[in-house]
């Protein structure tokens, strides 16, 4: 058994005399194989997508309101900053805000009705003296979407403005613009203190609308993440041709032989830089 | 391979990796796409002047640079 398997990776990875002096899976075959294979990948991957989306959606999300608010709080820290502590109400604005976003198909911080993002603090009884929002959609995962924030100088100085105090996120998906889209929503504010000591006399109205702390559909069940397996797989794919052209490369120039293939350490760069590519992309918008 | 080939390659790539991390993400995806046709179109220029080109080696150039673009693909569809 033990025999076998690595004569299988002898015969795959090291050239010799019975894979005619190249790693079997750089043979034409095998490449083509490797590209069907993808292929199939890509087709299930954009089925999904079309058909039942919300499964793939579902599946493929990994934005958890708590590391949002973790990452924003750890990049105001490196500048000094205060800590923001999550409202409920600015929360569920923000969920609101989302919804309105789907219902009125829009992608942009005002509402084609010429709703701003202001109203749905008021709305929710909110009460500001600075007030900021940050949006973003098409992201994988929370560490990404405070990434891109703070790769944008107006969002930046958002996330960093040392006014704000407070906090609400909503991550939510649906069909935005004919496409399924997960929206993450970011509302940053400074509460009004006259307005706050009198709001919080009476109580406030129970309300089932989802905030960072009791968001359980926020935190999807992840039975597969779809982009983190999907982007793995690629990655092992390419690294796999890497390192066998490396190894080609190197027992040939070891050898001194002479065969008619492609140049392999062309081969290796362009991988690589794919492999940059693919671990660089970032498939998410802001605004 | 010349030197000349070698040094024009890096070059390529070095810009590419810099436009990898720094462009916008539209920007980013159709850099990497004309990439692959740099590295396919090329090669076959220096194969040819080498005097090395035939069939199966521009197959090679071909189905590795599909498999490129279409890993690429499999990775947009999947970051939804």
């Amino acid at each position: 058994m033990m025999h076998s398997f690595t004569k299988f990776l002898r015969h795959a990875f090291l050239p010799h005399q019975e894979n005619n002096y190249r790693a079997k899976v750089l043979h034409h075959d095998s490449l083509t194989y490797i590209m069907g294979l993808l292929l199939v990948t890509a087709l299930i991957f954009r089925t999904s997508a079309t058909t039942s989306f919300h499964k793939v959606l579902g599946a493929s999300l990994n934005i958890q309101t708590q590391a949002l608010l973790a990452d924003t709080n750890k990049e105001r820290a490196q500048y000094g900053l205060n800590a923001l502590t999550i409202n409920k109400q600015l929360s569920e604005a923000a969920a609101d805000k989302a919804r309105d976003m789907f219902a009125h198909d829009y992608w942009n911080h005002y509402s084609p009705t010429g709703t701003s993002p202001w109203y749905f603090f008021t709305k929710h009884n909110y009460r500001y003296v600075y007030a900021g929002e940050n949006l973003a959609k098409d992201f994988s995962d929370s560490p990404k979407v405070i990434q891109a924030w703070m790769q944008s100088t107006k969002h930046r100085e958002n996330i960093l403005r040392p006014e704000y105090t407070e906090i609400g996120f909503a991550v939510e998906e649906g069909m935005l613009q004919g496409k399924p889209t997960v929206l993450v929503v970011q509302l940053l504010a400074t509460p009004d203190p006259s307005y706050v000591s009198t709001a919080n006399s009476p109580p406030q109205p129970k309300s089932n609308v989802l905030n960072a702390y009791n968001a359980p559909s926020v935190q999807k069940t992840k039975l597969i993440n779809t982009a983190i397996w999907g982007r793995n797989a690629m990655l092992f794919i390419l690294a796999i041709l890497i390192s066998a052209l490396a190894i080609d490369m190197y027992i040939f120039e070891k050898q001194k032989m002479y065969r008619s293939t492609g140049k392999s350490m062309y081969h290796i760069i362009f991988l690589f830089v794919v492999i940059v590519g693919i671990v660089v992309i970032n498939t998410g918008a802001i605004i | 391979m010349k030197r000349i080939d070698f040094i024009l390659l890096i070059f390529i790539t070095i810009i590419e990796i810099l436009v990898l991390f720094v462009a916008p993400v539209q920007t980013k995806k159709i850099s990497l796409y004309l990439y692959a046709a740099y590295y396919v179109s090329w090669s076959m220029i220096v194969h040819a002047r080498e005097k090395t080109l035939s069939t199966k080696i521009v197959l090679e150039y071909f189905l590795l640079a599909a498999i490129a673009v279409v890993a690429l693909q499999v990775l947009l569809i999947t970051s939804l």
